[in-house]
């Protein structure tokens, strides 16, 4: 058993005076990193209830529930912004990035008072290919997002249709990484290889001149 | 090797590559509907993908949420944002025979609960294939451009639903019957949909 609220608030308390001194667009990113801790904290209660109303084990959990329950509670602090505070839509993908680092960051940190640090080539796999996972699905909500929230018609088409596709990413991932020998492995490594590509895909574009309207 | 797994592993394999083709797509023609087609295709075949995988690594099919149908219903709402985007710059207006349509379609896939036995999902996907057909019948009736494109869209919502009628007379899924045949005429009509939306574009 590990006491998560306790690591929340170890985690969660340099940010929040950080957050007491610094001002404009890198104050809204780590309002957006603590608000993905505490989804991430949120998600973990969420979880434990499905697993326990179902009664299925830790593995089927990770595989069926956890994706459909985490990229749920990830989008609802982005949609609060969008809908009550009307932003500029061009700041949503950096908001949602943030919100990914941060629970990419908190869920990191459970793992390793969970499991230890001895072994840091795994942890250095892990964390690399389940932040690249989460920052992948916070790149497509909040490029999705800024594009459908210009479109008043693809509000709701387009924001469930970007959910369904961030559980499905994430639960490819979760279920490959639950296999053992091969598909582990590429569990771990698909993530990582996908946002390599859209590295170089972000870098060479523009050199390119190809911009998309 | 059981026929299912072949049939599944061509839809993924035919329909990442019509996506990949879609972004192609998407960065020549500085375009966004093709953008939205390559989601629709990435989300039907990783759909089937997570399915496919779940039966390698587990030896069965998701008991508790369906993620695959939650993916294939983000690909149904990619679609109905498609051609939303294709009717954007046009004021909507009533039509009784798409109206009509909308709701055999939508009673259809409600009363003989296609997608599985959870009303949610049911009536999810009702909502969403009898907004498509609404959009496309309504669309077919003011003779826009593009009307090729909605014909082939209400073939793949036909098919789809065709799909399951199939599947309730059939007994055995390890060898070629009808089933595959619809699946895999399914398959490639949606990946046709690309070539068509190119020919569109290129036709304005």
């Amino acid at each position: 058993m590990i006491y998560i609220e306790n690591i929340f608030v170890c985690l969660a308390i340099p940010l929040v005076l950080c957050i007491l001194f610094i001002g404009g667009r890198t104050r809204v990113f780590m309002l957006f990193m603590m608000a993905g801790m505490s989804v991430c904290l949120l998600s973990a209660y969420v979880n434990s209830f499905f697993m326990g109303h179902y009664g299925v084990s830790a593995t089927v959990a990770v595989v069926e529930i956890t994706p459909v329950c985490e990229e749920v509670m990830k989008l609802l602090p982005l949609l609060f912004y969008v809908l009550i505070f009307e932003p500029k839509v061009r700041t949503l993908p950096e908001a949602a990035v943030a919100l990914a680092v941060g629970f990419a960051t908190f869920e990191n940190a459970c793992y390793l008072t969970e499991n230890g640090a001895e072994n840091l080539m795994f942890l250095l796999i892990r964390g690399l290919s389940a932040g690249a996972l989460h920052i992948l699905c916070g790149i497509l909500i909040g490029f999705g997002l800024s594009y459908v929230f210009r479109r008043r018609w693809l509000v709701f088409t387009g924001t469930m249709g970007l959910l369904g596709a961030c559980i499905v990413f994430h639960a490819t991932y979760n279920l490959l990484i639950s296999g053992a020998g091969a598909w582990q492995t590429a569990g771990y490594l698909f993530p990582s290889v996908l946002i390599a590509l859209l590295f170089a895909g972000k870098l060479l574009l523009p050199r390119l001149k190809i911009t998309v309207e | 090797m059981n026929f299912e797994l072949i049939d599944n592993c061509f839809q993924i394999a035919v329909l990442l590559c019509a996506a990949l083709a879609a972004i192609a797509a998407t960065l020549r023609r500085k375009d966004r509907r093709f953008l939205i087609l390559a989601l629709f295709f990435a989300c039907v075949s990783m759909g089937t993908l997570y399915w496919v995988l779940h039966l390698f690594i587990f030896g069965n099919v998701p008991q508790v949420f369906y993620v695959s149908e939650f993916s294939w219903l983000a690909a149904y709402l990619f679609l109905l944002s498609f051609q939303m985007v294709r009717t954007d710059r046009v004021r909507p207006f009533f039509s009784l025979p798409a109206l009509v349509c909308a709701l055999l379609t939508a009673a259809v896939v409600l009363v003989v609960r296609m997608f599985g036995p959870s009303y949610f999902v049911s009536a999810a996907f009702s909502g969403v294939f009898s907004a498509i057909v609404y959009l496309t019948v309504w669309r077919l009736r003011r003779r826009d451009d593009g009307g090729l494109v909605d014909c082939w869209l209400l073939l793949c919502v036909g098919l789809q639903m065709l799909l399951f009628v199939v599947s309730v007379f059939m007994p055995d899924f390890t060898r070629f019957n009808l089933y595959f045949a619809v699946d895999i005429t399914l398959t490639l009509s949606f990946a046709a949909l690309l070539p068509l939306a190119l020919r569109e574009v290129a036709g304005k």
